[in-house]
């Protein structure tokens, strides 16, 4: 397993962790507003518990603004991490 | 200076407000600092060809700039209206949104932006630093603050304060709370809402009282940092919505409060929606064994149509709950001085204690919109004095403080396959639940259904849902086609709603 695909399994677990809608599955493609019932500050809640679980600094407001589906919150980690390595 | 702006001639050297720094350290402003920038800030926008009444709109966050914008607005006889920022994951296109339709409804003459929001407004944008100028003499004007209730993406009204209405809240709550200029209030909550606005920022600064404020997201994240003021630093003020009661149970190790001391916590107002008991008891469990007291947790009841507080528990009382269909409900206290209160039937007559209406409230703090009397929308009943709140009547629910509206969901539903002519969904209380119906005359079980009702569960997080396939002509219509929501409503409840029910699912009550 490569490094990439472990974050994007961490990030779908601690997503569906704190999801509101317990049956539905943190795929790529699901929406956290709309599929996963996810309100504004569970979003908060959300990026923060990323950060402490992945070590990462605040994140950036310009480009975690427009995060919709699970898929860009993993490319976001995926990259914030390996820009720290 | 008189009314809410009457602070600025008692500015004091020693009080005033700490801002809560990201750097964990706080920044004090003391009042005088702050009169003394309003009026910079009033100066420049009166020198921006501002006239006196025109909409002045703050898009700023929690922090100096908010305060001294507000206050300068109305000191330069503008009417201040407060845009909610939002940030985080998914934040910018809900905010490019909400932001656009704020400023289509107030269209304010001039807007105030902290400098990386000055990008999304279109024209007569300034940050402080660049409005400030002299002071001069302007005319005062009627209207107080233009304020937007919190609704969801798109769809929140503005509601119109007069500087009376609002000087007489503010004195309101400061009878009931029992301010006497020397406590200290501490609040996360938005600046940019009733509760923060009005209930945690203007009415202690009108009592010229110190106020620790915190950022919402530093809440969220740091719980510990909002109690450390209480608990370490003596605080007795503050206020807050349930779902950070709940958050404070969540995230906040018993273990980390050792040594903290709440015995000097004296109000901690509890508000803006459904309030639960066990919430309420949770909360006192986790802090009990750190001197503080059930006395302190002050049910309340309000709304930004009557500017913000309406009833409240009085000083030395302990909250009590009566159950009702099964559920406990939170009694909210007897009205604020001032304020009058009534439980109405449809036609407007007044109902005897015990039994369930609408909520009517009526008093000098009253929106202008209203022409003195508010037929709230909220269902609930009195008993000895005291207000009983169930939720919404037919049209709207609260999901964690924020407005859900039925036309939001039906709008929705359309984009998932439904037909607006052959849909309704109703929202209120049922049973002591907060429940949202759709009605769809259809015959069959067509596909979007089951999208439907997954929708629904998502948009009103824990409320029950039932979907109900009715007969043609079921939904009665307004001439202009609208669906007479409260009718219906009244129907489904009464359970002579004919059809059959496809989906029912019982929420959290």
């Amino acid at each position: 397993m490569t490094i990439d695909t472990e974050v994007g399994q961490r990030v779908r677990q601690v997503v569906e962790a704190l999801a509101p809608m317990q049956d539905q599955s943190a795929d790529d493609s699901a929406r956290l507003v709309e599929d996963l019932g996810y309100h504004s500050l569970l979003l908060l809640e959300l990026a923060f518990t990323v950060e402490e679980e992945f070590g990462l600094e605040p994140l950036d407001e310009s480009r975690a603004g427009s995060i919709v589906v699970v898929g860009d919150l993993v490319a976001y980690v995926e990259a914030a991490v390996r820009e720290r390595q | 200076m008189t009314g809410v702006l009457g602070w600025m001639d008692r500015a004091s050297q020693q009080r005033g407000i700490r801002f809560a720094a990201p750097d964990g350290q706080w920044r004090f402003w003391s009042y005088a600092r702050l009169a003394e920038e309003t009026a910079r800030v009033a100066g420049g926008l009166c020198a921006a060809g501002v006239q006196p009444g025109q909409t002045v709109s703050i898009v700023q966050r929690s922090g100096p700039g908010f305060v001294v914008s507000l206050f300068g607005a109305m000191l330069a006889g503008a009417v201040p209206s407060p845009v909610a920022p939002s940030g985080g994951i998914g934040g910018a296109a809900a905010f490019k949104e909400h932001l656009s339709w704020v400023l289509s409804v107030a269209k304010p003459a001039a807007v105030l932006a902290d400098e990386d929001f000055a990008d999304l407004v279109p024209a007569a944008v300034h940050t402080v630093a660049q409005i400030r100028a002299n002071p001069v003499d302007a005319t005062p004007t009627d209207t107080a603050l233009l304020q937007f209730t919190s609704g969801s993406t798109g769809r929140c009204r503005g509601v119109r304060i007069s500087h009376q209405a609002l000087a007489a809240n503010v004195a309101a709550i400061r009878s009931w709370i029992g301010l006497d200029g020397s406590g200290t209030t501490v609040s996360w909550l938005p600046v940019h809402h009733d509760m923060g606005l009005t209930g945690c920022l203007i009415t202690p600064m009108v009592d010229g009282s110190d106020i620790w404020l915190l950022s919402p997201e530093e809440f969220i994240r740091r719980p510990l940092r909002y109690l450390r003021c209480f608990g370490e630093e003596g605080a007795q003020y503050s206020a807050m919505p349930r779902f950070a009661l709940e958050h404070v149970v969540r995230r906040v190790p018993p273990q980390s409060l050792a040594g903290m001391d709440f015995s000097a916590l004296r109000a901690l107002v509890v508000g803006a929606e459904r309030i639960d008991a066990s919430v309420l008891e949770q909360f006192t469990d986790l802090l009990s064994g750190h001197g503080f007291t059930a006395g302190a947790l002050r049910p309340a009841y309000g709304l930004a149509e009557a500017t913000l507080a309406v009833t409240g528990l009085p000083r030395g009382e302990t909250w009590r709950a009566v159950e009702r269909d099964g559920v406990r409900v939170v009694g909210c206290g007897p009205p604020l001085p001032g304020v009058s209160l009534s439980i109405q039937d449809e036609q407007g007559r007044p109902l005897p204690d015990g039994c369930v209406g609408e909520i009517v409230v009526s008093g000098a703090s009253i929106a202008d919109d209203y022409t003195g009397t508010l037929r709230t929308g909220d269902a609930g009943w009195l008993e000895a004095g005291e207000l009983y709140v169930l939720g919404r009547l037919g049209d709207g629910i609260k999901v964690r403080g924020r407005h859900v509206f039925a036309e939001d969901l039906e709008a929705t539903l359309v984009g998932l396959g439904a037909s607006s002519r052959h849909l309704a969904v109703l929202l209120g209380n049922h049973g002591g639940r907060d429940t949202a119906v759709a009605v769809v005359e259809e015959k069959g079980e067509p596909g979007w259904l089951h999208d439907a009702a997954k929708a629904l569960r998502v948009r009103v997080d824990g409320a029950a849902v039932v979907v109900v396939a009715a007969p043609p002509r079921t939904i009665p219509r307004t001439t202009s086609g609208k669906p007479r929501r409260r009718e219906l409503w009244q129907r489904f409840a009464a359970g002579q709603l004919p059809g059959r029910v496809l989906v029912e699912e019982e929420g959290r009550s």
